[in-house]
């Protein structure tokens, strides 16, 4: 293997292609993770596939700044978004849309959660719910929903957190390299990581002392590419469709709970909305196991995306009329990847895990985008250590 | 053919039917494929005790626009096509028994729906296969239904039908905890039609059932959705009342009129 480290694209201050750290995967949780390790170690290094970051999970999801209301079934996660909210609402401020007002509607059949028991839970936990004034809860039907509340919860715009991350990268002079696919990763004699990036003709790698694999979705298929003991994960792959509401709708959100039913978010980058759907958002499942990975970008690519918008937009007109007036725009595809529950017990609820083989390889996933502020007590506990 | 762009929900109810249930949906998954843009099967699983929840889970798997409701027990049909009818999604929707009904009539169905039928209401040509007193039985029924009770229950309809998005929405408005869904079509008042069908047989013996539950339904039809067994209540009660004023009358007459009266007759 011939490492050509001194190839045009490595920048001049690590031409020797060695760093301290390296963090493959430019999402939101691989850069941030790249800011704090910057913190202790000198040179730090982002390899993104694609041409930006922050293009695929990071982009492609519903935007809820999540604030507990989701989880009346597990009192400990929606306590623990709760905390979060106001903290990252604060942080990104400029990134949120809160000019919304959020309902969640409550139905009356399938169900898991009736009106009373939702109020309650809400006002246990102490986040704002009050009943929905009669020109909102008139836009759905009484005979499938039993209530409907005002809630607070903001959408964060993916292409300004992009912008605002970015500059927080430049001004730490974190080094980053776009169209970049990290192939496979291995052990050398010097106790440091050879990291193989794939080319088109050749291959190209760099050493680091410490790596992290945030690429979410693909986290799985590095470790095997790398012979490394996998994570067994859960796939989802996910269709939101876009869709431009009516005027009644324009400056509100709807989540309907807590079942098989759906939910339509404003999704600020595009100023439309995410028209979303338990039952129909989902494409396709699946699960790894210890001997079985599943190249999710393979499937991701071959897979037909064929819109199930005709479903979900019945469904979700039986119990919101007037959503009959909605125009859909287009799909967001990507594959939401599920932290297998061995890994997370609730105290933790990402997953961060090190590699039990290669013990300065850590895998991060995080299952929501405030799971971020999780993230640096766990690297605290590392005990960095700079030099090459 | 080209495939009619409307979209179609299928719901049938299964019990204990983990034999039949296999060709049914194949049957009628070629079919929507074939002839409707966008289609989904609702399959209710009314308490079965077999495996039909096993194979149905493992169709699930092969086929898509493919759902499972599982009932906490045995509700009947009528209750496991109402909660299918909470949860289908489609612009008109096929109710069909997989035991008896021919999936190859559905587009013919839709049809006629789409081009202005409310509701499609199928109807057996005859009841040969049953024995007897069963067929004497439904007689009596629908006699009974017609003229003692005045029940708009169309003589050998059966729960084969096609309703329109309208009026799915306008049952499920209806919160009636016993719902005879062949007469809600008939309540909620829309244009109508129907049509006559054979009945296939996917078991080589069909399964019929028992008097008890025939009899069962009957008297729960009829009190369900007819006053006047109350009022024939009513009646009964007045006179009786009017039969034990004659009676005290007749008793006070006694006493005044007879010399000898035996003791105590009169308190008993
Ligand atoms: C449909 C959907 C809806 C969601 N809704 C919400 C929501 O409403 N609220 C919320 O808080 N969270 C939501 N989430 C979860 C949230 O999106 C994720 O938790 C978060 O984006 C994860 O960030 P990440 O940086 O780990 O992943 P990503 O943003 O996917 O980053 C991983 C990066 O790794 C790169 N990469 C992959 N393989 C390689 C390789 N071999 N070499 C180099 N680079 C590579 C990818 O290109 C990608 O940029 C949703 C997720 C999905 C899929």
């Amino acid at each position: 293997m011939v490492c050509r480290s001194d190839r045009a694209k490595i920048p001049a201050f690590s031409a020797s292609g060695d760093y301290d750290a390296v963090v493959i995967g430019g999402g939101f949780f691989g850069c941030k993770i790249a800011l704090y390790l910057k913190e202790h170690l000198d040179r730090v290094l982002i390899v993104e596939r694609e041409a930006d970051l922050l293009q695929r999970a990071s982009y492609t999801n519903q935007a809820r700044v999540h604030n507990g209301y989701h989880y009346p079934r597990s009192l400990l996660t929606a306590l623990r978004s709760s905390v979060n909210f106001p903290r990252f609402v604060e942080e990104y401020r400029d990134c949120i849309d809160n000019t919304f007002d959020k309902y969640y509607a409550i139905a009356r059949v399938f169900s898991k959660v009736n009106a009373s028991q939702f109020q309650i839970f809400c006002q246990r936990i102490g986040i704002p719910i009050e009943p929905a004034k009669n020109e909102i809860s008139s836009l759905f039907n009484p005979a499938l929903i039993e209530a409907v509340f005002k809630t607070q919860e903001y959408a964060f715009d993916a292409v300004k957190l992009k912008q605002k991350i970015r500059e927080e990268l430049e001004r730490e002079k974190i080094e980053i390299w776009l169209n970049t696919c990290v192939d496979k990763v291995q052990e050398t004699t010097s106790g440091k990581i050879k990291v193989l990036i794939r080319e088109t003709e050749s291959e190209r790698c760099l050493r680091t002392r410490y790596l992290f694999n945030c690429t979410y979705s693909q986290i799985s298929q590095i470790l095997k590419a790398s012979d490394l003991p996998t994570i067994p994960l859960k796939y989802e792959f996910a269709e939101m469709a876009l869709v431009d509401v009516p005027p009644e709708l324009k400056s509100i959100g709807i989540t309907v709970m807590c079942g098989p039913f759906f939910s339509l978010m404003p999704f600020p980058p595009r100023g439309l909305h995410t028209l979303s759907h338990v039952r129909y958002t989902p494409h396709y499942y699946w699960q790894e196991s210890e001997n079985l990975t599943i190249k999710a970008h393979e499937a991701y690519s071959q897979i037909r995306k064929q819109t199930n918008f005709p479903f979900s937009i019945r469904d979700t007109i039986r119990y919101l009329p007037i959503a009959a007036e909605c125009e859909y725009i287009d799909s967001l595809w990507g594959v939401k990847t599920v932290l297998p529950q061995s890994e997370v017990d609730d105290s933790r609820p990402i997953l961060f895990k090190q590699n039990p083989k290669l013990p300065n390889l850590y895998c991060v996933l995080g299952g929501k985008i405030d799971n971020i502020y999780d993230i640096p007590r766990e690297l605290n506990g590392l005990h960095l250590i700079e030099g090459v | 053919m080209e495939r009619s762009d409307c979209f179609v929900s299928v719901i049938a109810p299964v019990q204990n039917d983990a034999r039949i249930v296999k060709p049914f949906v194949e049957e009628v998954m070629a079919v929507l494929r074939q002839s409707f843009t966008n289609y989904e099967l609702v399959l209710v699983n009314d308490g079965s005790t077999d495996d039909t929840s096993v194979v149905v889970s493992s169709l699930l798997r092969d086929y898509e626009c493919i759902r499972l409701i599982s009932l906490s027990r045995s509700f009947g049909a009528d209750v496991a096509i109402s909660s299918g009818l909470d949860s289908v999604i489609g612009d008109f929707v096929v109710v069909m028994i997989p035991e008896s009904d021919p999936p190859q009539l559905i587009p013919e169905l839709i049809e006629t729906a789409r081009n202005g039928k409310d509701i499609v209401i199928g109807i057996r040509r005859d009841r040969n296969d049953e024995p007897v007193w069963m067929k004497a039985g439904a007689n009596l029924f629908y006699w009974l239904c017609r003229k003692l009770f005045k029940i708009p229950l169309i003589q050998n309809s059966t729960q084969f039908r096609v309703l329109s998005r309208q009026v799915v929405n306008a049952i499920t408005q209806v919160r009636d905890k016993s719902r005879y869904l062949r007469l809600l079509g008939a309540y909620v008042g829309y244009s109508s039609q129907t049509f006559t069908y054979d009945f296939i047989y996917r078991y080589r013996h069909r399964r019929l059932k028992g008097v008890v539950e025939l009899f069962d339904n009957a008297v729960q039809i009829i009190v369900v959705n007819s006053v006047r067994p109350l009022r024939f209540a009513s009646y009964l009660g007045l006179f009786a009342s009017i039969l034990n004023v004659l009676y005290i009358v007749y008793i006070a007459l006694v006493y005044l009129l007879k010399e000898r009266v035996a003791e105590g007759w009169i308190t008993v």
